[in-house]
């Protein structure tokens, strides 16, 4: 056990008096980092693993992996046969899932108070040998391939994202999306997948964390009896430099043509790093831009018959990642026209800062949305593993307010002057697929 | 303290470092003695208006929610469907006092969250503010404007958003099922369109505000940071002079179930997914004695996710589907039984049949004990888990409130459940569950008609449009042809010799697409020559074809191209005719008569023309003769075009100065403004 951390929420400033997630967390001696965090408001615990692992980590050739890994992963272990993985947590009355972004690979179970050891014993499972085999591997490349037929290549605006990323990284792989490429999945061999598990699905890798209604110490027991036994990775894992992505030296345009019936501009910039302090600051300022309905946005654009919506947005990304502005323009605006306005409201903030009603406003805003944050197990466990992931400071968890309260105005436009710059501005239009939209493609 | 208790904890860990080598994996882990439930409390009282209130008291978290709930029959909406959703948004927009953008100051200004829908007025905020809340929910509630400014407003974004939806599976789905299971005569079969928005005025909802507003249907419900002492003063000082009402009451006809299986269809041409649902009504009602019966027999079906049988057949044994799902829905006026999903399209009757097959095996009651155990152990964690919403005791509280059920209705909801018995599930499928009766939905490409004709006990499939209105295919006379209909066109375009003898035609024509003009000009010779020029944004594109050399050029800003390859020059010989239909005999061009339909409200003769291997769709009025529109279909995208405002030339010829394209919802007019024929 190397350390143990209680939240000190009362030291925080102004926030009214909601309690913070107070948690210890530890290492085991194979790398496995473990967060417990009690909570009896009912008789319930989450249990999950946060595996440091997203499309970002993968070989540029072999894309939709940690994606399809979160598939593969229910497909049963050594010791749980297929199609049974889930009965054991729904035969408790319990719900299980798992999620899969750029940067991170969640797997988790609610359970009953009294379930906890089973949820422990299947997740160890599943880091300790899962089945990565014929039969589960074809089942699941059907499963992620209708997958990105319905929710990407099949939607309105599915394609939205992957345009973003293709858009806005040249060199950092974020540039492809997070469910890859069909073809790279459909041809993957066994060996491919087997590699990229022993690379990343590894105590060292991973986060066990434990929230809800349970003794300290026998959690603390049975963590070392489930996970204490499994062999730690080589310590070899596939990181991308932060920073790799160079800064733009010149603005960028696409144009995309889409299955859609509106419009949709889309502008992105580069953004800060997920919990950085630069992203608090753009985080208010992007608030002031968008956030509710007398926001900037709102006012100038959406009240004004501009656009059906208007907003601005950080994209949460453990590395330096995306500040966008997106727009769909109301009947009879030109995309042209909105882009204009948008640009107005955006540049016009930062030159020209923002009034002390405004950003009091704002703050205001954010006071309720800290004092709603973490008001379940699930999201308090969730928020537990993502900062220590990313940061390595799990209490970062408990300090938002405090990163938002020490900021000035003058710094939050100091911090977006450094980010929303017009020459790495991306600026794409997704338009409706017509022949004569296509038509016109040429005539320009 | 803390150094020695970590040392207890380092033993402790140490000790179980021993006793890996006995850890059997193989098993899983028992559970503990299962932990007591307790459902937090509420109170409630009633004001001497007929206001009841419910309060939840949680000092978790600086936050309070408010909602005033009223309650009603449902309203039918007729030719002003989309009323009550434009009421709920206008009723915030606006009172004597505050501006619509008052409001929005004053609330956004303290990171507050207000709405109101055509049922509810609602708030959160940090508790310090709850009584700046109350004060503007009851400044709405009593004086509201509906200022016509902001309905207009309201009324384009809906207008957008009808636009966008036109494609949109989900949205058409619930059309049809409006149109085919409640029809208009019922409440829930209302269907908004642009002309029921367009519809609605300042003072539909004046009377709405009138007839349904009153304390004696409404329930006030306040959650969170908030006493019971606290809430009743604000009640009294914010409610306690609110004047009682009439209520209103509306009975609506019968809904009846489907006989046979009813296959109901809506084109969505080129969809590489099905998006399907079997579904029919059910008389279900809240607090039903069997709702339990028939949501534990739901889950284990359908509702169950992963472990649902649907789910288990359709996405991890046949690949057809991401996700497949039932659900059963009671409801006061008529419930509903559904299970539904996105499919392949060529699983798309297979899928049907599955959803029957796996409906089938529950009546044989061919399920597993563990599947029966399973779907009650859900229903018992979603409900403890449940609980850890302050909110959830709050709805707990309205439901026994608005349906009249008994007092202890969740607090014996675990006890209940636990007594549950096979046999009552199994009742419950037999009273519910009807693979044989029963609508299919399905939204796709229209080659899946085919297979599922096979599944429709009449073999007639029923044809929607995106509104829920019938496609509808006439019968036609026997001495009606393809080329009947053809020189009929002709007639109307001038005759056969005039069009023969032109010498040579020119249009100039306009399109503006978001903000960009497009002009194109043509000159054609028939049979010789065409000449087309297209420019837009300052650019410009040319085309110069020669029959007699059997050349091209084409250029543009991107450089010119030769063309002298047949294959690439051919195609342009069939473009110098003014009115194709009169030539269509010298390109191996085949016509084929199919059907009469409807084009808006117009009969029309729908003529299929066949060219290596690609068909278009044309319709000609069948009372002028006029072409009034043309569907062309390719990778997966239909593209329609809708000729209209014919104009008399000089020559004698007549000719559309308008057409309309389409793809996707997206419309494109092209106005022609000027044409010259010698």
């Amino acid at each position: 056990m190397k350390k143990i951390f209680v939240a000190l929420f009362a030291l925080l400033p102004a926030l009214s008096f909601a309690k913070g997630v107070e948690f210890v967390e530890y290492d085991l001696d194979n790398g496995l980092h473990v967060i417990l965090s009690q909570d009896h408001t009912t008789p319930n615990v989450v249990v999950s693993v946060m595996y440091h692992v997203g499309s970002k980590n993968e070989d540029p050739q072999l894309t939709g992996f940690a994606h399809f890994f979160e598939h593969l992963m229910f497909e049963g272990t050594e010791n749980i046969p297929r199609h049974t993985y889930d009965k054991y947590v729904s035969d408790a009355g319990g719900e299980l899932n798992a999620n899969t972004d750029m940067d991170r690979t969640y797997y988790f179970e609610l359970l009953p108070s009294n379930y906890l050891e089973l949820g422990l014993w299947l997740e160890s499972e599943r880091m300790l040998h899962p089945r990565i085999e014929e039969i589960g591997v074809k089942t699941q490349k059907d499963v992620v391939c209708q997958e990105m037929g319905q929710t990407r290549d099949n939607v309105p605006y599915g394609r939205l994202f992957t345009e973003i990323l293709g858009n806005s990284f040249k060199v950092h792989p974020y540039y492809h999306d997070v469910l890859g490429s069909e073809e790279h999945v459909r041809n993957a061999s066994i060996e491919d997948f087997k590699a990229f598990h022993d690379m990343f699905y590894v105590p060292d890798n991973a986060v066990l964390t434990i929230c809800g209604d349970f003794d300290l110490e026998d959690a603390k027991a049975m963590v070392s009896k489930y996970f204490g036994d499994i062999p730690s990775g080589n310590g070899e894992f596939r990181r991308p430099d932060p920073n790799m992505e160079p800064r733009r030296t010149a603005p960028v345009k696409d144009t995309v043509y889409d299955n859609i019936q509106l419009p949709m501009i889309v502008n992105t910039y580069r953004a800060p790093a997920y919990g950085s302090d630069d992203m608090y600051a753009l985080s208010v300022f992007s608030a002031v831009l968008s956030a509710g309905n007398t926001s900037r946005f709102y006012k100038n654009i959406v009240d004004e018959q501009l656009a059906l919506q208007a907003s601005a947005e950080i994209i949460p990304m453990e590395h330096p990642g995306v500040f966008a502005v997106l727009g769909i323009p109301n009947m009879n605006v030109k995309v042209e026209d909105l882009e204009k306005a948008i640009d107005e409201q955006l540049y016009g903030l930062l030159e020209n800062g923002m009034t002390d009603e405004e950003f009091q406003k704002v703050m205001n805003k954010l006071e309720v949305a800290v004092a709603s944050s973490n008001s379940t197990i699930e999201e308090q466990a969730m928020n537990l593993a993502l900062a220590y992931t990313y940061l390595r400071n799990t209490n970062a968890v408990n300090e938002d307010w405090e990163k938002y309260s020490r900021l000035t105005k003058e710094d939050v436009i100091n911090v977006a002057k450094k980010y929303i710059v017009p020459q790495e501005k991306v600026s794409i239009y997704f338009l409706p697929k017509t022949e004569d939209a296509k038509a016109a493609e040429t005539a320009e | 303290m803390k150094k020695i208790f970590s040392i207890l904890t380092l033993a402790a860990l140490l000790f179980s470092v021993e006793s890996f080598a006995q850890l059997d994996r193989s098993k899983a882990p028992e559970p503990g003695p299962a932990p007591k439930v307790e459902m937090g409390s509420y109170e409630k009282f009633t004001l001497k208006n007929g206001l009841k209130v419910i309060v939840v008291e949680n000092s978790k978290r600086p936050v309070v929610t408010a909602s005033l709930n009223f309650y009603r029959d449902p309203v039918l909406e007729g030719d002003k469907a989309g009323l009550l959703s434009i009421y709920g948004d206008l009723w915030s927009k606006g009172t004597k006092k505050r501006s619509a953008e008052e409001i929005n100051e004053e609330v956004d200004f303290i990171g507050a969250s207000f709405g109101t829908s055509s049922t509810s007025i609602y708030f959160y905020s940090l508790s310090k503010y709850t009584d700046k809340m109350m004060q503007i929910m009851t400044d709405v509630l009593y004086h509201p404007a509906f200022p016509k400014a902001e309905m207009d407003k309201l009324k384009t974004q809906y207008l957008s958003f009808i636009e966008s939806s036109k494609t949109d599976p989900d949205a058409i789905k619930g059309n049809m099922e409006a149109a085919v299971i409640y029809g208009p005569e019922h409440p829930y079969g209302d269907i908004v369109t642009e002309s029921t928005i367009n519809n609605i005025t300042v003072d539909d909802c004046k009377a709405y505000y009138k007839k349904y507003i009153m304390p004696n249907q409404a329930i006030l419900i306040f959650v969170g940071d908030i006493t019971l002492d606290q809430a009743k003063a604000l009640s009294e000082k914010y409610f306690g002079k609110w004047k009682m009402g009439k209520p209103v009451e509306v009975s609506y006809p019968e809904v009846s179930k489907p006989e046979g299986i009813n296959v109901v269809f809506s084109a969505k041409d080129g969809a590489v997914q099905s998006s399907i649902e079997m579904a029919y009504p059910i008389d279900l009602k809240p607090g039903a004695e069997d709702l339990f019966a028939v949501s534990i027999a739901n889950y284990i079906y359908g509702g169950g996710g992963f472990s649902a049988k649907l789910m288990k057949n359709l996405r991890e044994d046949k690949g057809y589907t991401y996700g497949a799902y039932s659900s059963v829905s009671p409801d006061l006026l008529s419930g509903s039984f559904s299970a539904a999903g996105e499919v392949n399209a060529n699983a798309t009757d297979s899928s049907f049949i599955e959803m029957a097959y796996e409906m089938r095996n529950m009546l044989k009651g061919d399920y597993d004990d563990m599947d029966f155990k399973r779907a009650k152990a859900a229903y018992a964690g979603s409900f403890s888990r449940s609980l850890e919403q302050p909110s959830t005791i709050a709805d707990y509280a309205y439901t026994i409130e608005r349906y009249g059920l008994p007092e202890d209705y969740f607090t014996t909801y675990l006890q209940r459940l636990d007594a549950l018995t096979r046999e009552e599930v199994q009742a419950a499928v037999e009273k519910y569950f009807d693979p044989d009766n029963a609508y299919y939905f399905v939204v796709g490409d229209p080659s899946v008609l085919e297979g599922l004709a096979k599944l429709d006990s009449d073999g007639e499939i029923v044809e929607l449009d995106y509104k829920g209105e019938p496609v509808v295919r006439k019968e036609i006379s026997g001495d009606v042809t393809a080329e009947s209909v053809i020189e009929s066109y002709l007639n109307y375009m001038g005759g056969r010799s005039l069009i023969e003898n032109i010498k040579s035609f020119s249009t100039e024509e306009e399109l503006e697409f978001q903000g960009v003009k497009q002009i194109t000009t043509i000159t054609t010779e028939p049979g010789k020559s065409l000449k087309m020029t297209q420019s837009a944004m300052g650019n410009t594109v040319m085309a110069d074809y020669n029959a007699l050399t059997g050349t091209a050029i084409i250029s543009s800003p991107q450089g010119t191209q030769f063309l002298t390859k047949p294959e690439e020059v051919e195609p342009f010989l069939p473009q110098t005719y003014p009115v194709l239909e009169a030539v269509i005999g010298q390109f191996g061009i085949t016509a084929e008569l199919e059907g009469m339909e409807s084009v808006d409200g117009t009969d029309a003769y729908k003529v299929k023309f066949t060219q290596n291997g690609m068909s278009s769709y044309t319709f000609y009025d069948a009372a002028t003769g006029a072409k009034i529109k043309e569907t062309v279909t390719a990778e997966g995208m239909t593209q329609e075009t809708v000729y209209s405002n014919y104009q008399k030339t000089s020559y004698g010829l007549m000719f559309p100065m308008k057409r309309v394209v389409s793809v996707m919802g997206t419309k494109l007019t092209t106005k022609v403004t000027k044409v010259e024929v010698k």
